[in-house]
């Protein structure tokens, strides 16, 4: 038996009871479901390590040959088994299997804090954003009356030389005779 | 030599192993938790039993059971994890995003003339 088994043997028996962890605060069914497909592949490991480490492999292989036989097949039963129940509604005792977390919860663990930080700042930055847009487009506005007051101004004066423009063409008109039609 | 090459694929594997467990502590949402079991944890599991097959104490019988106990698992997790999620899935389970989209459309529509 040697030593590095030991502490492989150590470290899984460790991670299974970190999965426990997430099986026992797993907020809906399926997160439960999923630590328990991973506590039970962990289980075929250690007893996979142990068969080596106590040099009798083939009983201990087939008993995890059939524990992950079981353990396959118990997420897949339990998983249809919830989405019937969830899909219709069933009461019992007076409580509805609707009243249990299934699907919808806050998403929870240290991602999560990380990720409500993270979209509290977002939000705090598109508030800045749309305030300075804001103002940026009120300056604009003043900048686009002032504009349009100086193309107001040059086209009335445009208007004015147009105006003497078609006056000369008045005075010029009655200094030369309209041409006759020779038809 | 053998024995080496035997626990260097095992600490490989219990490494992978690590990370997915870690994984499924930290992570914030079902789909997230459920990519690191698929996958990492099976790779982590074919580490290790690749690893065990180098051990001089495995003789043939139990050689032919590690490997069935192998091909079964490599087939199985990915299989149970994948039937676990769409059902969730068919139950409507919303991803986790980052970004709420609702908040950031009503400040946009508050501020924005």
């Amino acid at each position: 038996m040697s030593t590095f088994l030991v502490i492989a043997l150590l470290t899984v028996a460790i991670l299974i009871a970190i999965g426990l962890y997430r099986v026992w605060a797993g907020p809906t069914v399926f997160d439960r479901l999923i630590a328990v497909a991973l506590v039970s592949v962990n289980g075929v490991v250690v007893l996979v390590l142990l068969g080596v480490a106590l040099e009798r492999p083939v009983l201990l292989f087939d008993i995890a040959l059939g524990f992950a036989l079981l353990a396959f097949l118990l997420p897949i039963t339990l998983g249809r088994y919830f989405e019937a129940r969830m899909a219709r509604e069933v009461v019992e005792d007076g409580v509805s299997s609707r009243d249990t977390p299934t699907t919808h919860t806050v998403p929870h663990g240290l991602l999560a804090d990380r990720g409500r930080a993270f979209e509290q700042r977002l939000a705090q930055r598109v508030r800045r954003q749309a305030a300075a847009t804001r103002e940026q487009s009120l300056s604009r506005g003043v900048e686009e009356r002032r504009q349009v007051a100086e193309d107001d101004a040059v086209r009335a004066g445009d208007e004015r030389r147009a105006d003497e423009r078609r006056a000369e063409d008045e005075l010029r008109a009655e200094d030369v005779p309209p041409a006759e039609d020779e038809a | 030599m053998t024995t080496f090459i035997a626990n260097a694929l095992i600490g490989v594997g219990l490494a992978f192993i690590t990370t997915s467990t870690i994984a499924l502590i930290i992570m914030p949402d079902l789909y997230t938790r459920a990519h690191a079991v698929a996958k990492s944890e099976t790779l982590g599991l074919l580490l290790i039993f690749g690893g065990v097959f180098f051990r001089p104490e495995l003789d043939l019988p139990s050689a032919a059971r590690l490997g069935l106990i192998l091909v079964f698992s490599l087939i199985a997790n990915p299989t149970a994890v994948h039937a676990l999620v769409r059902a969730a899935t068919r139950l409507g389970a919303k991803p986790w995003t980052v970004v709420d989209q609702e908040l950031a459309d009503q400040e946009l529509r508050r501020l924005l003339p």
